[in-house]
Parts: C-alpha cells; sequence; structure tokens
C-alpha cells in the first residue's frame, strides 16, 4: 500500500495524511497484481535471514510502483503474482506482515479474508480487552464491521477478563474513541449462561451469545508449554468460564460448525509474542505479524509451528493452511 | 577550498582500534598539510557502523580524547556508505566560516562476523530489510535490470572488476594490493546473490582516510575544490521503479558541474563508487559520463581503463581497495587529490589536470559529487 496526492499525484510509501506540496488529502493505493520485474537468489545467510536460498523479487504492481518482496518459492521474470487470495477454507490462517502502519496491514488481513456476510441486522460479539490488546486494532475491526454493514446497535465489545480494574479501564478505553463509545461493553462471566448439550457433553454459554452471528477474538499472542497452551482457552476465555482442565477439552473437541458458538474469527496480534516452555523460561519475541482466521485451532496449531513451540496434544488432528504468504514470507523470527 | 593533506591508511584487517585508526590518519594528514592539530578549527567525523556493531556512538567526543584541553568542534556525520562524502561536503561548506578544518571517516569492519546484517540497516527497515535485501541482493536487482535494459553481460561486470583489481595492484593501501586477480578467478567465483558474484561485490575491510581543508590555496600540492553536491533520495530501494535511473545521482552531478563550470567531457579522473561492478557502469552514465546504456561500450572497448580516455576507478576503486563504509567517500576525493598532485605512483593517470569522485549512500539516498582542479 502507498499514499498518492489526489491533485499533483506524488506518491509516498510511509503513511501519510496530506500532501506535503499542494496539502491536498492523499489517497490509499491498495496493488493487488504484481509482475516480476527482475530477481535475485540470495546464497548468503544473515542475523534476520539465515535460511538460504531465498529470492527477492523486484515487482511493479498495476500502478507502476516497484516494490521489493522476499520468497522462498522459485519465480521468473515477467510472472505475475496476484495479492488477493480469499480465505480458502475454515482452516486457512492469514498472516500478514505489519510495515509502517497497522492500518494498512489489518487492510490486508481482511481483504485477504473476503466478505463476511454481514448484514445490517447481525448480531457481532467481539471478545477482546482493552489490559492487554491494543485498542488500536479494536478500533479498526469495529471500522472494518460497520463499512460491511454492521450496525453500532449491534455490535457488543465482551471484557475478555472477568475483574473490575478490567471492566473500568475498558470503559474508559472505549468512552475515548468515537468509533467505540457507542458500543455496549459486557462482561460475559457476569451474565446469565444458559446450559446447552451437545454430544454428551453440557455447555454453559453467555445468553447474549445465543443468536449471535459472529463472535470475534482479538487476542495478543501468548503461547505456553506444551501441556497448557494458553492460545487455545484465550481465545474463549470469558465465553466459557472456568474453561481450564476438562472444559477445555470440551471445547477443543467442538467440531467447526457447531451450535454452541456463533461463527468464529480470530485476530492475534503477534507483534509482542509472550512464549513460554516446559521449564516456564518465558521469551518475548517481537514480530511484525499479524492472524487472522475462522477456527481456533488451526491458528493455535499454526501459531505453535511458526513460533517453534511443541504443540497442545488437543491440536494433533487440526489442520491448518497459511494463506498471504505468497506474497509476505513469514518467518519467525520476523 | 582546497585540499592541503591528505592521509589513506593501509585497507585491511588491523589489530587497531576505530579511534586508532582514524587518529593515525588525522596525524597523516596533518604531517602531509605540515600542519599542527592546533592550527585545525573543525573537525567532521564519519563513521557508519561502530554504532550497531561496537555500542561506540558519540565519535566526535572519542576523537576528542586525542586532543586535551583543545575543546575542538568535532562534528559526527552518518550517510552510510556516503558518510564520507558527505563529512567532505560540510567541510567545503564550513569554509565559509572556518579558514582550516579537518575531515577524517574510519571503520572497523573486523570487528563482527554480522557485518551482513549491521551494513543493511542502510536500507530501509521494513520494506527493504525485512524482505532479506541485503546489500548484494539489491546490487543484484540493479545488475539484472541494466542486463535486461541494455544488453550488458556477466562479462562486462568482470570487465569492471578485472580493471579495478589491476588497479588496485598498483596501490599499497589497497586490500587486494599486491594480489594478482584474474578474469579465470573472477568469473569462477561464487555467486553471491544472483547474478553478482563474490568477485563483483566490494571488500569489508578496515580503514580510515583523512583530509585537512582550507579556505585558501598554501603550497602547490594544495588542490582546489571546485564543485560539491550533495543531493538525497528516499531510502526504499524499490520506490523509484528503476534502479538505473538514479535521479539523486543526476541532481548532484548536474549541480557540481555547474558550481565548477565544467562539463563531463573537462574530466580527466573518476573515482565512482563501484560496491557492485554493475554500480560503476550505472553510475558512468547517472553521471553523464555517457548515455544510457553506453558504459558497456565503454568497459569493453577499455575507455574506463588507468590508460583510456577517462580512467575511472585508478586507486581500485571499492572493488579492490575494499570498503571500509565510512572511510570510502574521503578515500575517493583523497586519491583523485593524489593523482591531480601527480603523487599516484605506479598507479598514476597521465596528465589529469580535474578529476570527479562520486560517492554513494546505500544503493539509493545519498549521491554526493566532488569535482577537484589542479
Ligand atoms: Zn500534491
Amino acid at each position: 500500500m502507498y499514499y498518492r496526492c489526489t491533485a499533483c499525484q506524488q506518491t509516498w510509501y510511509y503513511p501519510i495524511d496530506r500532501c506535503v506540496f499542494c496539502h491536498q488529502p492523499v489517497t490509499r493505493v491498495t496493488p493487488e497484481k504484481f509482475t516480476i520485474r527482475a530477481l535475485t537468489e540470495v546464497q548468503i545467510p544473515s542475523r534476520e535471514h539465515q535460511k538460504v536460498p531465498y529470492t527477492v523479487l523486484l515487482l511493479e504492481d498495476e500502478h507502476g510502483q516497484t516494490h521489493t518482496r522476499k520468497t522462498f518459492q522459485s519465480y521468473r521474470v515477467g510472472e505475475t503474482i496476484e495479492d488477493t487470495t480469499a480465505a480458502a477454507s475454515q482452516r486457512t490462517v492469514i498472516a500478514t506482515k505489519i510495515r509502517y502502519s497497522l492500518d494498512e496491514a489489518a487492510d490486508r488481513l481482511f481483504r485477504l479474508m473476503g466478505p463476511l456476510s454481514i448484514e445490517n441486522k447481525s448480531k457481532i460479539a467481539i471478545l477482546s480487552s482493552c489490559t492487554d490488546s491494543d485498542p488500536a486494532l479494536l478500533v479498526l475491526l469495529v471500522d472494518h464491521l460497520l463499512k460491511n454493514g454492521a450496525q453500532t446497535d449491534n455490535i457488543t465489545i465482551g471484557e475478555r477478563f472477568a475483574d473490575d480494574k478490567a471492566i473500568t479501564k475498558a470503559k474508559k478505553i472505549l468512552a475515548g474513541h468515537p468509533l467505540l463509545s457507542e458500543l455496549e461493553l459486557v462482561n460475559f462471566s457476569d451474565e446469565a449462561h444458559e446450559t446447552i448439550p451437545f454430544r454428551r457433553s453440557l455447555f454453559d454459554i453467555p445468553k447474549r451469545l445465543i443468536g449471535s452471528d459472529l463472535l470475534i477474538t482479538l487476542t495478543p499472542l501468548a503461547l505456553q508449554t506444551a501441556k497448557e497452551n494458553a492460545l487455545i482457552s484465550s481465545h474463549l476465555a470469558g465465553v466459557f468460564p472456568g474453561q481450564r482442565g476438562s472444559n477445555l477439552q470440551k471445547i477443543a473437541e467442538l467440531p467447526f460448525d457447531n451450535p454452541i458458538l456463533p461463527k468464529l474469527l480470530c485476530l492475534i496480534d503477534a507483534r509482542v509474542a509472550a512464549i513460554s516452555d516446559d521449564q516456564d523460561n518465558d521469551r518475548t519475541q517481537r514480530t511484525q505479524l499479524l492472524f487472522l482466521g475462522r477456527d481456533f485451532k488451526a491458528m493455535d496449531k499454526c501459531m505453535c509451528k511458526l513460533f517453534d513451540v511443541p504443540e497442545h496434544t488437543l491440536l494433533a488432528n487440526s489442520q491448518y493452511q497459511l494463506a498471504g504468504e505468497e506474497f509476505d514470507v513469514i518467518q519467525s523470527p520476523v | 577550498m582546497y585540499i592541503t593533506g591528505l592521509s589513506v591508511s593501509k585497507f585491511g584487517q588491523t589489530s587497531l582500534t576505530l579511534p586508532e585508526m582514524m587518529f593515525s590518519a588525522i596525524e597523516g594528514a596533518l604531517k602531509d598539510a605540515a600542519l599542527e592539530i592546533k592550527d585545525i578549527e573543525a573537525i567532521y567525523v564519519s563513521n557508519n557502523l561502530s554504532a550497531s556493531s561496537n555500542n561506540q556512538c558519540h565519535l566526535g567526543a572519542v576523537l576528542a580524547g586525542y586532543f586535551p584541553g583543545l575543546h575542538l568542534p568535532i562534528f559526527s556525520l552518518e550517510a552510510a556508505c556516503g558518510g564520507g562524502g558527505v563529512a567532505v561536503h560540510q567541510a567545503c561548506i564550513s569554509l565559509k566560516h572556518y579558514q582550516r578544518v579537518l575531515v577524517v571517516g574510519g571503520e572497523k569492519m573486523s570487528v563482527s562476523p554480522d557485518m551482513l546484517y549491521f551494513v543493511a540497516g542502510d536500507a530501509d527497515r521494513e520494506f527493504d530489510q525485512r524482505e532479506g535485501l541485503v546489500f548484494p541482493a539489491a546490487g543484484a536487482l540493479a545488475a539484472s535490470t541494466y542486463m535486461q535494459k541494455y544488453g550488458a553481460t556477466m562479462h562486462d561486470f568482470a570487465l569492471v572488476s578485472y580493471k579495478n583489481h589491476q588497479n588496485g595492484n598498483l596501490n599499497p593501501n589497497a586490500h587486494f594490493f599486491g594480489k594478482d586477480v584474474t578474469m579465470e578467478m573472477i568469473e569462477n567465483s561464487k555467486v553471491i546473490c544472483s547474478p553478482l558474484r563474490l568477485f563483483d561485490c566490494s571488500a569489508n575491510t578496515d580503514g580510515a582516510a583523512a583530509m585537512v581543508m582550507e579556505r585558501g590555496k598554501r603550497t602547490h600540492r594544495s588542490i582546489q575544490i571546485i564543485g560539491s553536491a550533495f543531493a538525497t533520495n528516499h531510502i526504499n530501494f524499490a520506490q523509484d521503479r528503476d534502479p538505473t535511473d538514479r535521479k539523486e545521482v543526476q541532481k548532484a552531478a548536474s549541480d557540481a558541474f555547474r558550481q565548477a563550470n565544467l562539463t563531463p567531457k573537462d574530466i580527466q579522473v573518476a573515482e565512482i563508487h563501484d560496491g557492485f561492478t554493475p554500480v560503476e557502469l550505472i553510475m558512468l552514465e547517472n553521471l553523464s559520463f555517457c548515455g544510457r546504456g553506453e558504459a558497456v561500450k565503454w568497459i569493453r572497448e577499455g575507455r574506463t581503463s588507468r590508460t583510456g580516455s577517462l580512467p575511472v576507478n585508478p586507486s581500485g576503486g571499492l572493488k579492490a581497495c575494499g570498503h571500509p563504509v565510512g572511510a570510502t567517500g574521503i578515500r575517493q576525493v583523497a586519491e583523485i587529490a593524489t593523482q591531480l598532485r601527480g603523487e599516484a605512483g605506479a598507479r598514476q593517470v597521465a596528465n589529469a589536470q580535474t578529476g570527479l569522485a562520486y560517492n554513494f549512500g546505500s544503493l539509493v539516498g545519498s549521491a554526493i559529487v566532488h569535482i577537484l582542479r589542479k
């Protein structure tokens, strides 16, 4: 993505609001079709690019602007690449790098995901936390939903953490942003739950979620040991009370299409990934990555693979396909 | 503006530290100018990698430690591979204020095995570095584009390498001095970033260079700077569509020629930033020495050899001298001054009265052109 002045057509690759010459607003240009003008196969490893050989492409987009991209796939000069892959299946995990703009990265994620089939009556719950998540990403998500036909009245924000402190903080943050201030904030754990039987198990689910059309989880990336991968529980923390132990097992065994939960969409912010191993050694890995997918188990499996963390036994049968990578090499560390 | 003293260290791995190398170059330049440090009013320091590779910033104050009690203004400048050229340019500007200044540049590249990563820091963090565009890869994309557009071949690039190694073999300060590099060695060297081979790339090396610059002419060895221009461009490699069409280079060259009231035809010797062999050809064209695509013919016909119509890189260039990043731009200007003084020894170019030094920061971004007269 880059920025072009509506008056003088000058182009910027760094995010900018107004042309520095004629002070007119700029438009964002999102190229989708690229022709390979030149390429080089790099044989020498360096600290951030240890796996060789890899290829760097010099690409020209449909508007004549050029870009460089790393890839592990083999291409020829003159070939074209399209960056319009919509999520092919429920197991698709879309990944994108954040370059200079979070907007840009979120934009690409949503574009690659394809239409969300939102109608103006669609009830949408967003499970997030202002305590550990970047409100800027929540704003971008809500903006995307509203642009795709969702109504403010039908969007509910669920605070993932049940404590009063988290709720107070969330209220303050939502009130401070025009796009969020009208949204209803709830604490699903406090809400009345209804017990729904499914495959010989009973699930307590907040009444408010029953009949919702879409549940979106927004979480920072936190990977823990093979014994208990935090992701499985963190996606849905706040929906199911006491989601550890056997409850966790129950949730993980839910098929993708189930009558318990609304359709899911998981947005993972991996900019600061918290990773712990079996010996409780914690590390923080800074990446420039965002992930979006429909199946939280597929996403968890993908995270474990990318961040080299042993996966939870409950993920053994899960599968995933990583999308967006043809055009944006996702590597860890990035 | 005149260059009245200069000193270039022996390029190659050394046990000296960066400050020691720089101090030694300063002492050499002062001796060459027959001056004392107390005669100097300000110093301009160029370095690129000390902060990232050795966690030593604030080099002005580091150097001040060698001159206790003087409290000289010492300015640090950084512009990737173009820092040396920028330091000379800034020193030129400063001579409206000072009578006599010193420029020094140095780089200690044998300090870390991670130099490819640190040097990559001279390119854009997101658009280039994270896309794996290490410097030879950027050179390779420029090479590929140039080959497609103008029919240049790897053999043409090998001719550039061979010419510069022939010259460097005569330059006692060059990294490759005394090393007989053959066409066979060049063309059989391993591919680093296709299509570029090892011998298409300049070598990391340790080195320092310094010059005394004065407002007035002092001796017959003083060499006049008649053009000094610096132009920048955005840092990301791909934004300009064509890596062989460098607007910042064209701007710096036309500004410098206008100041000197000369045209490219008036130049009799040139040092042209050849971080990668195709870059020497691409820049000959961008500096307007010849038309687009014509540099291929020039190298094939030997016009840029030491005895050709425009000797290019008689020092051996970055290719054979090595490229201690922060020192290179100063070394290039010092080489032209040495040639114009007629003191270049075995690599001396015949009858040169005017010369040009072109220094480049990254493969895009900073272009510095100096034109010198005897
Ligand atoms: Zn404009």
